[in-house]
């Protein structure tokens, strides 16, 4: 199981706003909750990871914070900004190819179709 | 019906993330919700387990540094935000139409430095002393003027810029005035390094503080909503 994390880290801000492109908006634990369950408790996204890359990308524009308040405790939502969709979808594209190439790699005689 | 956590519990939870050095309110108010909800997911699969250890529980998710790493990261990050604005900036002074401007302040600042009876070549280390004090004192004018109890994490990367320009202090250590040996170079490297200066003071003050003072106005605004 640990092995298969190091897999997977390169991935986590793609897959975040993977996440948020069809959620619309999430906050932190809600985001780690929904990769396990996605995934089968499979990758299982820290918390020590998670909340810096919200961050970085957040600082570099790509998602916008809101507030809302609920149980009595204010929650933090991300969304996708404009260039933040635009980035997703490079990122999609960049990780599409990766896989492709990873399945030639793995197993040149399987074919493919995307 | 499901356990929740306490108004006293979540006061417990802000006291918890301040005891571990997070000072800044946006990012308590996150952490706080993160661990409220993981709490009471524990509690779904076992109502008995103490709030204490089950905060534990979470707190060692986030791994050996704690909260301490997720600050600095996002301090780092916005930092580089604003460095990636400055350098920008600064770009554009070397392009047109900025550049017109750039080679007129550079030829003053020359015709100065060779002029033995300007301002500037005669009181070189006192500019450059007062331009420090100057620096120093609106530096603690913002540390001090911030409010205590609900710091914004942008209010300590304001902290961080507003002492930039302190790398001038450099300068006044490796260069010696221009009245003390008025030679070519030393004039050339002298114009240069004012004009670096005035350039930097001017991206700093027309735009990066006025984009930080928006930012800051906006989280304010998000929160005083709620």
């Amino acid at each position: 199981m640990k092995k298969q994390q190091q897999l997977y880290k390169g991935s986590l801000n793609t897959i975040i706003m993977k996440l948020l492109e069809q959620q619309g908006k999430m906050y932190g634990y809600e985001i780690t909750q929904k990769v396990k369950e996605i995934t089968q408790g499979e990758m299982n996204i820290t918390e020590g990871a998670l909340y810096p890359a919200l961050h970085k990308m957040e600082a570099d524009g790509f998602l916008d914070v809101e507030m809302d308040r609920v149980d009595g405790r204010i929650r933090k939502y991300y969304k996708l900004t404009e260039s933040g969709v635009k980035e997703t979808v490079s990122r999609m594209e960049e990780l599409e190819n990766f896989i492709r190439n990873m399945q030639t790699i793995v197993n040149p005689n399987l074919k493919l179709d995307f | 019906m499901e356990k929740r956590l306490t108004n006293q519990q979540i006061d417990q939870l802000f006291n918890f993330t301040k005891k571990h050095l997070v000072e800044h309110y946006d990012v308590q108010v996150e952490l706080v919700d993160h661990l409220a909800n993981a709490i009471e997911d524990q509690w779904k699969e076992n109502p008995n387990i103490l709030f204490e250890d089950a905060l534990q529980t979470e707190f060692k998710k986030f791994g050996i540094f704690g909260f301490t790493g997720l600050v600095e990261q996002k301090q780092a990050a916005l930092q580089s935000h604003y460095w990636r604005i400055i350098k920008k900036e600064f770009i554009s002074f070397f392009s047109i139409p900025k550049i017109i401007l750039t080679v007129v302040m550079f030829y003053v600042l020359f015709q100065l430095y060779s002029n033995p009876n300007s301002f500037l070549y005669n009181y070189d280390l006192l500019i450059r002393i007062g331009f420090i004090v100057l620096t120093l004192g609106i530096y603690i004018y913002q540390r001090v003027k911030i409010p205590k109890n609900k710091k914004f994490l942008l209010n300590s990367v304001g902290n961080y810029l507003y002492g930039l320009p302190i790398f001038a202090l450099f300068y006044l250590r490796t260069n010696l005035p221009v009245n003390s040996d008025p030679s070519l170079f030393k004039i050339v490297l002298s114009s240069v390094f004012a004009q670096i200066l005035i350039l930097f003071f001017l991206i700093l003050y027309t735009k990066i503080i006025p984009l930080l003072k928006y930012e800051i106005n906006q989280t304010e605004l998000k929160f005083s909503k709620l």
